[in-house]
């Protein structure tokens, strides 16, 4: 059997934020953890007994010495079960194994100026990023955004930071004026924003609507699979039938038919889980593919993405 | 064969752009295609002295092409988002403007290209650092080093120039004379 890739791990502290919010910090248990890019993400993977869970998390921090990852966990409502479980049963000791550890949303090097927006658990990419930033004396300002009651907690996690450069906001980014701002950055800016699906599109249009080319607005789609109607995918290699329930993706199907599936961040930002369609209707809820690519309809990312039609052939 | 060519490619406007900047070499260069903005500037070299500067107009004429980038850099130090910027003329001068908006921090969506007028290169030499413009051969003797250069596909963005090299047999020779006076 090829050997596992990745980082065997414990978690070595928890810390509880808000009611939804925790820190994890992960401890190596054999070699160090590979060097941390700010904007990476670890995919991980721990086990109840029963059930094997596979979500994928922004790191926050890397200790120095390289034993130590914190990531934090928000307790997702429509969860399929990964982020509750770290909530109630995530404590000192629990194995966790860190799968894969790649950056999809790696700071722009050569911008002379970095706008970073986030709202609720997207501000955690973003905690790597102050602290580079600030290292290398760079121009940056970050708008955080959250409900009222969530407040302390974040202030309380910026509290450390230059706080002339980081801002928590309760309002919503069009009561504040986030438009204005936009309007006004400089030519060279680049902005980065992550947060909630609502959150993301308001970015995404504001920024668009301000004149930023495509090359200065980077975005990471944080998001937790749903469930949906549950299908059926034909494998057309083995000639095989998965059934996809409700509350699984069809990925994690695959995975637990013991079918040999690619896959990386588990989140439908990266790609590398393509596969192609040959027959059915992909219903697509990715941000990756391409208009084109989704028109084609013969590509589908198994790890969020589901099928319109009862049944989905694979070239698997 | 491969190059690293600036990515020239016939001017249009770009409806995403909020203010919208047209630099051209010559008043004979057409404005870009597409549905034309209601405000636009268009900066044009006049390639004369008896031009005066008029900054509150949307049709500026300059005096020359170095009137025109240094101005071009002062204007982009202090733009903000959502300027569009296209250029037309000979390979030399779009090579000066890529290299003034790069230095300004604009990326690809912001800097557009037009295809270059007439087929002369700006040639760099690798041996001593000459710049050459209006080079419209595959070879030169250098000015600075009297090196036979011959012009590389290799596109410096930073340099604004093809690199030109010499021959190694002639590098050699070139080398002999030298020492050997």
């Amino acid at each position: 059997m090829a050997e596992r890739m990745g980082f065997p791990a414990s978690i070595e502290r928890v810390e509880s934020l808000t009611p939804t919010l925790r820190r994890f910090v992960l401890s190596a248990q054999k070699q160090t953890f590979p060097p941390v890019s700010p904007g990476s993400y670890a995919a991980l993977e721990f086990e109840d007994g029963e059930k094997v869970y596979k979500n994928a998390y922004s790191i926050v921090e890397r200790s120095e010495d390289g034993r130590d990852l914190t990531v934090i966990v928000r307790l997702a409502p429509q969860s399929r079960g990964g982020s509750r479980f770290l909530h109630e049963k995530g404590r000192p000791g629990l194995p966790v194994w860190v799968g894969s550890v790649a950056n999809l949303f790696p700071i722009v090097k050569t911008a002379r100026r970095h706008l970073l927006l986030s709202a609720g658990i997207g501000i955690t990419p973003f905690l790597s990023y102050l602290k580079k930033l600030r290292s290398v004396g760079a121009d940056y300002t970050l708008h955080h955004f959250c409900r009222a009651e969530e407040r302390p907690a974040f202030e309380a996690l910026l509290a450390d930071q230059d706080q002339v450069r980081v801002f928590v906001h309760t309002e919503l980014p069009s009561e504040v004026g986030l438009a204005d701002w936009l309007q006004d950055e400089a030519i060279a800016t680049h902005v980065y924003f992550c947060g909630p699906e609502g959150f993301m599109k308001w970015v995404e249009e504001t920024t668009h609507r301000c004149g930023f080319a495509p090359g200065k607005a980077h975005s990471e789609h944080f998001f937790v699979p749903e469930g949906g109607r549950p299908f059926e995918v034909i494998l057309a290699r083995s000639g095989r039938r998965v059934a996809v329930k409700a509350d699984e993706t069809l990925l994690e199907a695959l995975e637990q038919a013991d079918v040999d599936a690619p896959c990386m961040c588990r989140g439908g930002a990266c790609g590398a889980c393509a596969v192609t369609v040959l027959d059915g209707q992909a219903d697509h809820r990715d941000h990756v593919l391409t208009e084109a690519e989704r028109a084609s309809g013969n590509v589908i990312l198994t790890c969020v993405s589901r099928a319109k039609t009862d049944t989905l052939t694979l070239d698997l | 064969m491969g190059t690293s060519e600036l990515p020239y490619r016939p001017l249009t406007f770009d409806p995403d752009g909020r203010r919208h900047l047209f630099v051209r070499e010559n008043a004979t260069q057409a404005f870009p295609e597409g549905e034309q903005p209601a405000v636009f500037e268009v900066w044009t070299i006049e390639h004369s002295s008896l031009i005066k500067a008029e900054s509150d107009t949307c049709d500026v004429r300059m005096r020359s092409a170095a009137d025109l980038l240094e101005r071009l850099a002062y204007r982009l130090s202090r733009e903000k988002v959502g300027l569009r910027l296209y250029a037309a003329g000979r390979p030399a001068f779009l090579a000066q403007v890529a290299k003034v908006a790069d230095g300004a921090g604009l990326c690809g969506g912001e800097i557009f290209l037009d295809e270059p007028a007439g087929f002369e290169r700006r040639v760099f030499c690798v041996h001593c650092d000459t710049l050459h413009d209006g080079v419209s051969g595959d070879t030169l003797v250098c000015q600075g080093c009297a090196t036979e250069l011959s012009v590389r596909d290799h596109y410096s963005r930073a340099l604004g120039a093809y690199m030109g090299a010499g021959e190694p047999a002639v590098v050699i020779e070139a080398m002999e004379a030298a020492t050997h006076g």
